[in-house]
């Protein structure tokens, strides 16, 4: 017969109920004002409710579903109407009537809309009510544990052991168990009657990982506090064009501005699968080129807090026009606000393609005005069609004379190689240059840091609440009446997680008990080499 | 790219099919391990009974005749032949080194670890789930009665894999830019434990519903439901901080090569749901002391939000025409698989809603059905 480890099947241990506040008797004033305190206590009482913060925890992932179900917005587009009106046509196509409720609720910008908002600010006072709600009990539960128990406090516990008439005396077996305790990282404490014929053990053990929570619930409401809060302190510029050679501030009060030196896009050995943009970056500071780096997508420039990132890159081209003389032409760059002067760039006019033809792809107009006559250039990028690097660029041209835009004098690609020649301008010589501009995200996001150490703090904290366990046990030694010279020992072990290899803990701790008692108990007899008090034990458990 | 080209005599298809294979057999082995067991459990008790009834044995009526009743949790006087479990132990443990070798192939031809395309991602979580159920269910928790379970959502997942993705997907492609970093390796082998984990949890809660719904042979056979509730909990428990690490391996990931650590991508949003729903989990169980059949419901819920995370997203960017900046393995605009697939996934999904409901319902108001006999 083993020592008598009884494992009764799981039973909860419900902790005796805070006692439930009653409302005396009084006048009607003192009745409203009850009213009132009652629901100010039923809201609070919600909001330190964890089926409540459950409940609000669904309801944020339900409706963060929505968003992904629903198309959103893309950001910033409130302030470009046409945009805007094409969004909302395509979402009225798709929902019909609705659509305006949808949009009027903030459907389509779901994550930024007020009700949202709200809900994440709910879902935070939540934690915080909760986390605080349970701090007095558990500081109570840790500082001043109660060592006294009844017998249907044990018997309710998952764990128990019984020992029966051991020959020793009460001091020394309490000595054998807090040694047990002890060995297993044990914390005891013990509590002795007056006349010393009963004494209470409490053992416990991790008591830290009660905090652990704490911790790691702190961490996540000021994760998403400082990250909620940040938003006003960085700003965001979302596409700041860098034409090539190009020299940009990029405002905000900053004291440099930054050169586009280089564009480059690397193939794999297939030659068409795009292996990495690269992008070479020069930061001049005071007339000063102080920094050069070559970005690529993974790889930003972070310069005094700032990042550029490369987000996209557009074909531009320069166009030049020399008459017979060798003498450049003027040109001017026709925008939807009227004619402009092209200035950038010394290989000619910078042609960006920032407009859009009427199939939808980029396209510039240029005009040259040339004594009494002018000549107005409509050029659209074919990104499609296949040009050698040092071939003109595949551009295809409409040449218009004076104002007469029904009848192009020139209406095809332009020449492979060479210079284009237009019939009736034969003396001038336009010849094309291409190059990339590329398109770069600059942004100030400042403590980014302290985000990312509230969410390291937070991700310890909830592995260290999932792989430790407050450990406890209680113990009572009694004189054994019907056997003088002899005491019971009574202990029983609750551990509020992995209850399984608690299990095996509490068999191991049992284990360590009966070896110490059994010693013990040798010890007092003055035998040293019998096994007789052992069997002592085992014949008093039968 | 030479998804099929013969490396050392194997290819890599051969050994994926011969590892689909390991599964499918090491799922019968482990059902006949479970019926065999199931046959000495009833065995056993009749004759507990049989000696009770004639009085016999002074020194007690139970009569031991576990064999690994240690290994197996806590239902003592269960039995089973060991010579079954072990060969589908086995079988599991060769398709697990059959698919990692494919992998190996894969990984070394392409030059870039097998994250990126959906077959890819598929075929990683069919691997993690068989390590995760190797490490921990055999080697940690030394069990083998949820084997069956869990080698059967490894077996459905790799069914998936190989059948359902058509071959053309199946090439490895070269890495866009935006992929080209060190975090693709921190970021997608967080998520493929986690997930597995959660996969796992969800083979364990199935253990529990088969052993719960389904009385008798099977429910005998079976650990006790505590056992196996405790199994469940350990694999969310081991899911859950890799997940966590998921969200800041990826919002680290995206500050660097998107700009912006959070931008409510849906594939974002997705693992962020993920999360929600396994902190709800835990909430549920470490802090309300829910137990039983609503955890095993919530664990397959869980995992029914991990299979949308991972696959779904791709088509809730066909269906809704949404924008995701994380189907990097959409060449056409679509995502792979069949439409069937992709209305199973819905169905199950809802189905799956459904019955937690009802199960809830009927947890709820115990009194309005019949006793279950």
């Amino acid at each position: 017969m083993a020592n008598r480890v009884t494992t009764i099947p799981n039973k909860r241990v419900t902790p005796g109920k805070a006692p439930v506040p009653t409302s005396g008797g009084g006048g009607l004033a003192e009745a409203q004002g009850r009213q009132r305190s009652d629901f100010v206590e039923t809201v609070w009482a919600l909001f330190c409710s964890v089926r409540f913060a459950v409940v609000l925890n669904i309801a944020l992932a339900l409706s963060a579903m929505l968003g992904t179900v629903i198309p959103q917005m893309p950001a910033g587009i409130q302030n470009f109407d046409q945009e805007l009106k094409v969004f909302l046509d395509n979402a009225q196509a798709r929902y019909g009537d609705l659509s305006g409720l949808l949009h009027w609720a903030g459907f389509y910008d779901l994550y930024y809309s007020l009700w949202f908002r709200l809900l994440v600010v709910t879902v935070v006072f939540s934690i915080i009510m909760c986390t605080l709600n349970r701090w007095q009990p558990i500081m109570r539960q840790i500082r001043t544990p109660s060592l006294r128990f009844s017998d249907a406090f044990i018997s309710g516990l998952s764990e128990k052991a019984e020992f029966r008439s051991v020959p020793v005396d009460v001091a020394t077996a309490e000595r054998a168990l807090r040694g047990a305790l002890r060995k297993g990282r044990y914390r005891t404490v013990a509590e002795a009657s007056e006349d010393g014929s009963r004494v209470y053990v409490y053992a416990d053990r991790d008591r830290w990982s009660k905090l652990v929570t704490f911790v790691s619930h702190a961490a996540l409401v000021m994760l998403i506090l400082v990250w909620a809060g940040l938003a006003n302190f960085g700003w965001r510029e979302q596409s700041v064009y860098f034409y090539p050679g190009q020299e940009v501030n990029v405002g905000h009060d900053t004291t440099f501005s930054v050169r586009n030196d280089k564009f480059w896009i690397e193939y794999y050995a297939d030659g068409k699968t795009i292996k990495e943009y690269k992008h070479t970056l020069a930061v001049v500071q005071d007339g000063k080129d102080v920094l050069t780096k070559t970005i690529v997508v993974n790889d930003p420039l972070r310069y005094q807090d700032i990042n550029f990132f490369l987000v996209s890159y557009q074909p531009v081209m320069y166009v030049k026009a020399t008459d017979a003389s060798g003498k450049e032409l003027q040109a001017r760059k026709m925008t939807a606000s009227g004619p402009i002067t092209a200035t950038v760039g010394t290989a000619g006019a910078l042609v960006e393609f920032d407009q859009v033809s009427s199939d939808n792809l980029p396209r510039d107009i240029v005009q040259f005005p040339g004594g009494e006559r002018f000549l107005t250039l409509s050029l659209v990028y074919y990104q499609d069609v296949a040009r050698l690097e040092n071939e003109n660029p595949p551009v295809y041209a409409q040449v218009f004379v004076d104002k007469e835009f029904e009848t192009p004098i020139y209406d095809a690609f332009l020449p492979r190689t060479g210079p284009l020649k237009l019939p009736g301008f034969e003396d001038i010589n336009f010849t094309f240059t291409r190059d990339t501009a590329t398109v770069l995200e600059v942004a100030k996001d400042p403590g980014l840091g302290l985000v990312g150490f509230f969410f390291v703090i937070m991700a310890g904290g909830f592995t260290l609440s999932l792989y430790t366990s407050f450990t406890r046990c209680w113990a009572r030694i009694v004189v054994d009446e019907t056997r003088p010279g002899t005491v019971n020992l009574l202990v029983g072990g609750l551990a509020e997680k992995n209850k399984v290899s608690f299990e095996r803990d509490f068999e191991r701790l049992a284990v360590r008990v009966k070896e110490n008692l059994s010693r013990a108990a040798r010890e007092v007899a003055g035998v040293r080499t019998s096994d007789a008090p052992v069997a002592a034990i085992e014949a008093a458990e039968l | 790219m030479g998804f099929d080209a013969p490396t050392f005599g194997f290819n890599e298809p051969t050994l994926t099919i011969v590892a689909y294979l390991g599964y499918l057999f090491a799922f019968l082995f482990f059902c006949a391990h479970l019926m065999t067991r199931s046959g000495r459990a009833l065995l056993a008790r009749r004759s507990q009974v049989t000696l009770a009834g004639a009085g016999a044995g002074a020194g007690g009526g139970s009569v031991d005749i576990d064999i690994q009743g240690q290994a197996e949790g806590s239902q003592r006087g269960v039995s089973y032949s060991p010579l079954l479990g072990r060969i589908g132990t086995g079988l599991v443990l060769f398709a697990w080194l059959s698919l990692a070798t494919a992998l190996g192939l894969r990984w070394a031809h392409a030059g870039h670890p097998p994250y990126v395309t959906l077959y890819e991602i598929a075929t990683m979580l069919v691997f993690g789930i068989t390590t995760v159920y190797l490490v921990l269910f055999e080697g940690v928790l030394k069990t083998r009665s949820v084997g069956a379970f869990v080698v059967l959502v490894i077996f459905c997942l790799h069914s998936y894999a190989v059948w359902f993705i058509p071959t053309d997907l199946k090439r490895t492609i070269e890495l866009v830019p935006a992929l080209r970093s060190n975090w693709l390796l921190i970021h997608v082998s967080m998520a493929i434990i986690s997930y597995s984990a959660f996969a796992a949890a969800a083979g364990a809660g199935l253990t529990f519903l088969a052993k719960h719904y389904f009385k008798g042979r099977i429910a005998a056979a079976l650990p006790s439901g505590a056992a196996i509730e405790e199994f469940m909990y350990r694999a969310v428990a081991v899911g859950f901080p890799f997940v966590t690490l998921v969200l800041i391996t990826g919002a680290i990931w995206a500050q660097e090569a998107w700009t912006k650590a959070w931008s409510w991508d849906p594939k974002e949003v997705w693992a962020l749901i993920t999360w929600l729903t396994y902190a709800a989990y835990l909430h549920v169980r470490v802090q309300r002391g829910v137990r039983n059949v609503t955890m095993a419901w919530l664990s397959l819920i869980g995992f029914a939000v991990v299979l949308f995370t991972f696959m779904g997203v791709n088509y809730l960017v066909e269906w809704f025409g949404l924008q995701s900046m994380h189907t990097y393995s959409i060449d056409s605009g679509r995502p792979p698989g069949l439409s069937a697939a992709s209305i199973g996934t819905v169905i199950v999904f809802v189905v799956l809603l459904l019955l937690a409901f009802v199960s809830w319902l009927r947890v709820k108001f115990p009194g309005k059905r019949s006793p279950r006999k």
